[in-house]
């Protein structure tokens, strides 16, 4: 298990050493251990022993690493416990052996003498609790006798292992012989003491050239004094108070006093995941107070981040009550970490980022509705990267990934844009970041709004959140264009939305425009979002005008994506009030229009006026002179004229016998006033159109198409047939005569 | 067969975005072809409907870009000629003679347009004519109130069964079934 992330550090011979050393050394115990079980079986016991004890002595070995020496140990302990079941056995059958604790004693070299001592010395408490507080004082205190840290720290493993379900759980009063929970702590916290100092005295050991080396054999080796932490977690009479007044203290005290930084980087966070939630909340100032005395090595970031994404899922846990309200939590991790920035001037930014992150994640987690919480770390945050001098912000650098994950964190926990607005410091942190990495989180917040249909009511917030994501409005540097619209725009209806466009409108490559339909098109789709509301259409307008004056600025690539969406929302609503500003809101859209089509969108600015002029038909309105129905024949006759010579006059031969085709329905189903509603269904002209058209196919160079138009044109002549049929049969007659007339054509 | 007949969309210019309980409704995997009565708008629309099936087929509505995209198309699935067309072309809008007229010309069984922003479903001389409506119910100039609606073919043999699923306050489903003349 310790070797599983084990890099390959030891070079070929020391490994090849290493196997021979080793199985030598498992030879010798297994044919030991055979025997020791020989001799159980024939119940002599002190033969056994003797075995034992020639077993044991491989431990003693310094030749082997420190994975080799865990395999080693493995094996011996599993053999030692036939020698424990045999001797529980026969205690419990009566047959106790007489001076056994003391007999083993006088074995002659300490290891095998101190793991023989452990195994009777545990068997002995299982059989009888009487002396159980006496004997484990004996052995932990017994222990010291081995000083070396590999040897030292298997046996004091070997302890903890043996007496895991032995140790006394139980308050004083209960039990005054076998020992309470107090012997147990003491025990443990002995054994940790010692197995740390052996852990640390480790480092100091051989020669400088080997430190790395000895340091990775460290890290594998920490979990042997995390154990100790575990077993005292397990005590199930460790309540708080206790915890507080005893356990903790001591735990810190040794891990602060031992100054290696290896060893309180681990032990700080081995105490973080061990222990409850409940219990770091009732000590969160001592383990502060000590995390601010550790070596300054220390990734002090790493605990009180692991500690603060601890306590913020513990809030925020099902069936948790939550952070007691007498603990100011925010406020103690707060001014932790200031005193470290302050402390480290060598802190990287990231760092800096990161711990406030965690520090943002607590205070989203615990204290929902507490936007000034949120508001202050981001504070905190962008004067802390003044003080370090950060100007720029590279893309793909870690900083600017860390600063991402910090502003995405409000966006995702609270699902609402309007209150990001209210913060006052959340826009300047979003502004430090590199173009790409801030168009991300701006599109990332938009998106958030759209899946959470989170409406812009008022104008002023339409225009907090188009600055917030500005880098999407428009390109750096046209803010100059962007007074300039202003300044237009209030004086007004008729500012002109084309104006930023010079500015904006390079050609710019393929992905980029790609990239940039994309942001844009989410824009677009954000404005749908600037609503009041039904009860306050006064404003809707206003909040219309607002988003057009800032989204004008953002030049003729963009507004393509952003303006259209602004008329069809301002032509959406039909409310009575709302009417009445009819003529307002359609000199607001006329202008927004115009401004597209000067935008080199014509094809755009076309099919916008061609809709208004279809929505202003059905408004019951005064100022109709543009509807569509309301043309007199005075008007309709040249309109429709002009239709069919701007037909007549496209390009290519094919597009002007169609289009001259199709100018046919303007004399059927047109509607001049005159007629009251009525179609027109002028049969000769349609003729006239349809025989024009019949004239322009024949000139047609390519035969395929050319039939393909007369095989359209058929299809007119019949259309019109079939609708003219319900009228008199001589017209109906005169139709199928021209039907014919092209047929002969063909 | 299934087959997913949809259009009108109209994001970013009309509408946010496809309403999120139609979003359930479309899962990857289980439509077979996509025949779309054009009006996207964008590309984020165009993506979505690859997401849903690889066969796609897509007219030009006024509001699109694509110039690739034709006016018209025809699609054969299993027994069936079907055409394809956005509708703003058609005059007048959404009514049947013009319809009929490109029936003739496109030779299809079964004709498909949009543009009116209102579903329709009609068999006319043994042909059955079909107006999915607007996806997002987006907002017409001819249509005030406009529902979102698609259809959802399921052709077997020589008869195709419509589902119409339309959002009020719910999804509701309607059910047509047309057979071809033989």
């Amino acid at each position: 298990l310790f070797w599983q992330t084990r890099s390959q550090d030891m070079s070929g011979p020391v490994t090849e050493d290493q196997e021979k050393l080793l199985d030598e050394a498992l030879s010798v115990v297994k044919l030991q251990a055979f025997q020791m079980k020989r001799c159980l079986d024939k119940a002599k016991l002190m033969d056994a022993l003797k075995h034992a004890s020639n077993m044991l002595g491989e431990l003693r070995t310094s030749l082997l690493s420190p994975k080799s020496y865990y395999e080693l140990y493995m094996l011996i302990t599993d053999e030692m416990r036939h020698l424990e079941l045999y001797l529980l056995d026969e205690f419990q059958k009566g047959r106790r052996v007489q001076d056994l604790y003391e007999l083993v004693q006088y074995a002659g070299n300490i290891i095998p003498r101190l793991y023989l001592l452990i195994t009777v010395g545990v068997v002995y408490i299982k059989c009888s609790e009487i002396s159980r507080k006496d004997i484990l004082k004996d052995l932990v205190e017994m222990c010291r006798g081995v000083q070396h840290p590999l040897r030292g720290l298997f046996l004091r493993n070997y302890l903890l292992q043996c007496t895991k379900n032995v140790l006394p759980d139980c308050v004083e009063e209960e039990q005054e012989d076998s020992g309470s929970v107090s012997d147990s702590i003491d025990f443990v916290l002995l054994n940790f003491s010692e197995m740390n100092k052996l852990w640390v005295r480790m480092q100091h050991q051989g020669h400088t050239r080997e430190r790395d080396r000895r340091e990775q054999e460290r890290r594998e080796l920490k979990l042997l004094v995390g154990t100790n932490l575990v077993r005292l977690s397990q005590l199930d009479t460790i309540d708080v108070q206790r915890y507080r007044s005893v356990v903790l203290p001591a735990v810190l005290e040794q891990v602060v006093n031992c100054r290696d930084a290896l060893s309180q980087d681990y032990v700080m966070e081995c105490i973080i995941q061990v222990f409850p939630d409940e219990y770091h909340l009732a000590t969160l100032q001592d383990f502060l107070q000590a995390c601010a005395e550790l070596n300054p090595a220390v990734p002090v970031k790493n605990i009180l981040i692991s500690l603060i994404n601890r306590l913020s899922a513990f809030a925020t846990r099902d069936g948790s009550n939550g952070i007691p309200s007498d603990i100011p939590l925010f406020d103690f991790f707060s001014e932790q970490i200031a005193k470290i920035i302050e402390n480290k001037p060598d802190l990287s930014p990231e760092d800096l980022v990161s711990l406030q992150a965690a520090l943002t994640g607590l205070a989203l987690g615990v204290y929902k509705d507490r936007e000034d919480y949120v508001d202050k770390v981001l504070e905190t945050t962008n004067s802390g990267l003044d003080k370090l001098g950060v100007e720029h912000i590279n893309d793909h650098s870690n900083l600017s990934r860390e600063l991402m994950k910090l502003l995405k964190l409000p966006i995702d926990l609270w699902n609402d844009a309007l209150v990001l607005l209210r913060l006052r410091h959340y826009s300047p942190l979003l502004q430090r970041l590199d173009s790409p990495t801030k168009k991300s989180v701006s599109a990332y917040l938009l998106q958030n709004m759209l899946n959470n249909g989170t409406l812009v009511p008022s104008s002023e917030q339409v225009e907090q959140l188009l600055d917030l994501v500005r880098c999407l409005v428009a390109d750096p540097g046209a803010d100059a264009a962007a007074a300039a619209a202003d300044a237009t725009a209030t004086n007004s209806l008729g500012g002109d939305p084309g104006d930023g466009s010079a500015n904006g409108a390079g050609p710019g490559s393929e992905a980029d425009n790609e990239d940039l339909a994309e942001e844009q098109s989410l824009l677009g789709r954000v404005v749908h979002l600037f609503s009041t509301g039904p009860d306050l259409l006064d404003e809707q307008f206003g909040v219309l005008k607002t988003a057009r004056r800032i989204l004008a600025t953002g030049g003729g690539r963009r507004v393509k994506y952003t303006l259209p969406p602004v008329v069809f929302h301002s032509r959406q609503d039909s409310d009575d009030k709302w009417r009445k500003k009819c003529r307002k809101i359609f000199e607001f859209c006329h202008s927004t229009v115009c401004g597209l089509a000067k935008c080199e969108l014509p094809n755009l600015a076309l099919r916008l006026f061609v809709d208004g002029a279809l929505v202003v038909d059905k408004i019951p309105f005064d100022q109709h002179d543009t509807r569509m129905t309301c043309f007199a024949a005075e008007n309709h006759e040249p309109l429709r004229s002009q239709t069919v010579h701007a037909a007549s006059k496209l390009l290519r031969k094919p597009d002007q016998s169609r289009a001259v085709a199709a100018c046919a329905h303007l004399f059927w189903s047109g509607r001049p006033r005159e007629l009251q509603g009525a179609e027109m269904r002028d049969l000769k002209k349609v003729g006239e159109c349809l025989k024009r058209a019949g004239r322009l196919a024949s000139q047609c160079m390519d035969a395929g198409l050319q039939a393909q138009l007369y095989t359209e044109l058929v299809n007119y002549y019949l259309y019109f047939v079939l609708q003219s049929a319900g009228q008199s049969g001589s017209s109906g007659a005169a139709c199928v005569r021209s039907v014919w007339s092209v047929s002969g054509v063909v | 067969m299934l087959v997913l007949v949809i259009g009108d969309f109209h994001v970013p210019y009309r509408a946010q975005a496809l309403p999120a309980k139609f979003k359930k409704l479309l899962v990857p995997g289980k439509i077979q072809h996509i025949l779309c009565t054009g009006n996207l708008s964008s590309r984020d629309m165009y993506d979505y409907l690859k997401s849903l099936a690889t066969d796609v087929h897509i007219v030009r509505g006024e509001f699109d870009d694509n110039a690739q995209w034709p006016d018209t198309k025809v699609v054969t699935v299993g027994q069936f000629k079907i055409g394809v067309t956005h509708g703003h072309q058609l005059i007048p809008w959404g009514d049947a003679a013009p319809l009929s007229a490109l029936q003739r010309q496109l030779g299809a069984d079964i004709v498909i347009s949009g543009h009116t922003h209102r579903f329709e479903a009609f068999e006319k001389d043994g042909r059955f004519f079909l107006n999915p409506g607007s996806a997002t119910g987006a907002f017409s100039p001819t249509q005030c109130e406009s529902v979102p609606s698609f259809a959802l073919l399921d052709i077997q043999a020589a008869t195709v069964v419509c589902y119409v699923y339309k959002l009020l306050d719910d999804v509701s489903v309607e059910r047509i079934e047309y057979k071809k003349a033989v």
